[in-house]
């Protein structure tokens, strides 16, 4: 018999488990157990079948880990997309272009970069055939108008092909005009005149149009500017690699020698050259390139106004021909009298500034040419000698390079 | 022994009967509805809300087998629902859950059974006066004595009983040191 002291923890459980309370009631079993087996016949006839039961069960229970790796692989899969988007040509110029610094570049180079490059060759392309046809066309306008004696305007059409966000305007004017051996009677020859100068200027015209809407779409892309990544200057040096080599390859064959008539239109294709090789070195990086380069740029920018001195008159001639005298010649040197060819003048003063060997002489030269081009206001000239000398000797005597 | 090398676990039970398998159910049911039924008892001594209580509390789990998950034991799992409802009835019934029971006339239950001299040791059972002295507790200190005599943790308890282990350790301890007081004042010279 248990005392006061002799009860502990261990003596309330004995005595617990000796209470010896009720079973529970068969009845209460029968009716939970009947239950259970009713809930899981109701659960099988209800389950689906196959796969399609366990994955409804896992889900049940794996909900959560199911919506996170969703979550993560949309995100994954956005953010590859974002990183594999091909970059644009107009980023990729404006990246090359942050990334090099080249912020004093020429302002005909400097427009030209936020121009597309592929396309560009492409417009180029399509609108120098037109080109071509006005600048051969033109000669042989001028010769029949001028053995008919009729007042008929050759066809004057303006070419926006340039990338050049200045819009130079080039008007194909008709080229040195030879005596001509055909006699033809006026009527016909102003109908014939007429027919051709109208299929010139529509062809001319409408491949204008293409090359403006061109221009205008690369203008508003060139307003949006994307981070600079690898993989999109890499993909600008894969542009510039395919692009140089057909730069180059129109170079070359703009340099040489060709008919004077096509002398105009070779004009052309070198400054579009330049500007397109520029663009092609900024791109790629080179800077040595773009710096030699640049010279051939500025040569285009000016070459528009050289062209208008050869077809000006005689004064403005005779006014560039003293300007350049007063620069290259010691006062009181022999030259050409007066009566000689404007070409042969422009001939005589380039030997006479390639034969300059001083390193002296040709910094006075050249510093004479500076202050002389302050003071020249017919025409726009470029701002170093070399440069125009390059000009008058490469662009209107070829045979002498 | 090998049967008890082969015993499956309650919660292994009740997955399969979660996939359907209602034997599974039956020898779970089997494993627990007795000592299930003598908890209940000891907490209550009415055998109808007794049966009531065991009923439903077996029900809620059969008719939430479908999100069962062996995340703790089951008989944890069962003494819990269990818990809730004798503690839903207790509310309902209005039953001073919270404090020590009182006689008519104030004197605590446990110090009235205390004071009281058996007439003979021989005439009364030890267990049934356990059983009446657990009524003299309250609710809480009841439920954290007997849910420790039936092997639960002072941990499982509290999470049970949404209290913490200090509290379950503090209720068990004068729940045991009161029921000491009744038998050895029951059964004293």
């Amino acid at each position: 018999m248990p005392n006061r002291k002799d009860i502990d923890d261990a003596e309330l459980s004995v005595l617990l488990s000796k209470a010896e309370p009720p079973k529970s009631p068969q009845h209460v079993d029968d009716y939970i157990l009947d239950y259970a087996r009713t809930q899981a016949a109701a659960s099988d006839a209800n389950a689906q079948p196959g796969f399609l039961a366990i994955s409804s069960n896992w889900i049940n229970q794996n909900w959560v880990s199911a919506v996170a790796t969703f979550s993560v692989a949309v995100i994954a899969v956005s953010i590859s997309f974002q990183t594999f988007v091909p970059a644009d040509n107009n980023e990729i110029a404006l990246i090359a272009e942050s990334a090099l610094g080249v912020a004093e570049f020429d302002a005909n180079a400097n427009n030209a970069i936020q121009s597309d490059q592929a396309p560009l060759l492409t417009r180029e392309a399509a609108i120098e055939e037109p080109e071509v046809d006005v600048q051969q066309a033109a000669p042989a306008l001028a010769l029949q108008l001028d053995n008919i004696n009729l007042p008929v305007e050759a066809p004057s059409v303006v070419l926006d092909a340039s990338p050049n966000v200045e819009n130079r305007q080039r008007q194909v004017a008709p080229g040195n005009a030879g005596p001509s051996t055909d006699q033809v009677t006026a009527d016909a020859a102003v109908a014939s005149l007429e027919r051709e100068s109208q299929a010139v200027s529509a062809g001319a015209t409408s491949s204008r149009a293409e090359a403006t809407a061109g221009i205008a779409q690369d203008q508003d892309d060139s307003v949006d500017v994307a981070l600079a990544t690898p993989a999109r200057l890499i993909a600008s040096t894969d542009t510039v690699n395919a692009v140089v080599p057909r730069a180059q390859a129109e170079l070359a064959r703009a340099q040489a020698p060709q008919p004077a008539s096509a002398a105009s239109s070779n004009l052309r294709l070198q400054e579009r050259v330049a500007d397109t090789v520029v663009e092609a070195a900024v791109i790629a990086g080179d800077l040595a390139q773009v710096e030699e380069l640049a010279a051939i740029s500025a040569v285009a920018s000016v070459r528009p106004d050289l062209d208008s001195l050869v077809a000006a008159g005689t004064t403005a001639q005779q006014s560039f021909m003293e300007m350049l005298k007063a620069v290259l010649m010691q006062p009181g040197a022999d030259f050409l009298d007066a009566s000689a060819e404007f070409s042969e003048a422009v001939a005589a003063l380039t030997s006479i500034y390639d034969q300059l060997e001083n390193t002296s002489d040709t910094e006075a030269v050249a510093a004479r040419y500076r202050e002389a081009r302050l003071n020249y206001t017919d025409f726009e000239l470029p701002e170093s000698l070399p440069v125009l000398m390059e000009i008058l000797g490469s662009l209107e005597f070829p045979a002498l390079q | 022994m090998l049967g008890l090398l082969t015993k499956i676990s309650d919660e292994s039970l009740m997955l399969k009967y979660q996939q359907g398998d209602s034997s599974s159910f039956e020898k779970l049911y089997r494993r627990h509805k007795d000592s299930l039924f003598a908890y209940l008892y000891r907490s209550h001594v009415d055998l109808n809300v007794i049966e009531e209580i065991a009923q439903e509390s077996w029900i809620a789990i059969i008719n939430s087998a479908k999100n069962y998950r062996p995340s703790a034991k089951f008989k944890t799992y069962l003494y819990a629902i269990a818990h809730r409802k004798l503690v839903d009835y207790w509310r309902k019934n209005k039953f001073d859950y919270l404090l020590d029971r009182n006689d008519e006339s104030g004197e605590p239950i446990v110090e009235k059974i205390a004071d009281t001299q058996g007439p003979s040791v021989d005439a009364i059972d030890l267990s049934m006066d356990l059983l009446l002295a657990l009524e003299s507790l309250s609710k809480e200190q009841q439920q954290a004595f007997l849910l420790k005599e039936e092997g639960f943790s002072r941990r499982e308890i509290a999470v049970m009983t949404d209290s913490n282990e200090e509290t379950i350790k503090s209720r068990i301890l004068y729940a045991s040191n009161h029921l000491k007081r009744i038998l050895e004042v029951q059964y004293a010279e």
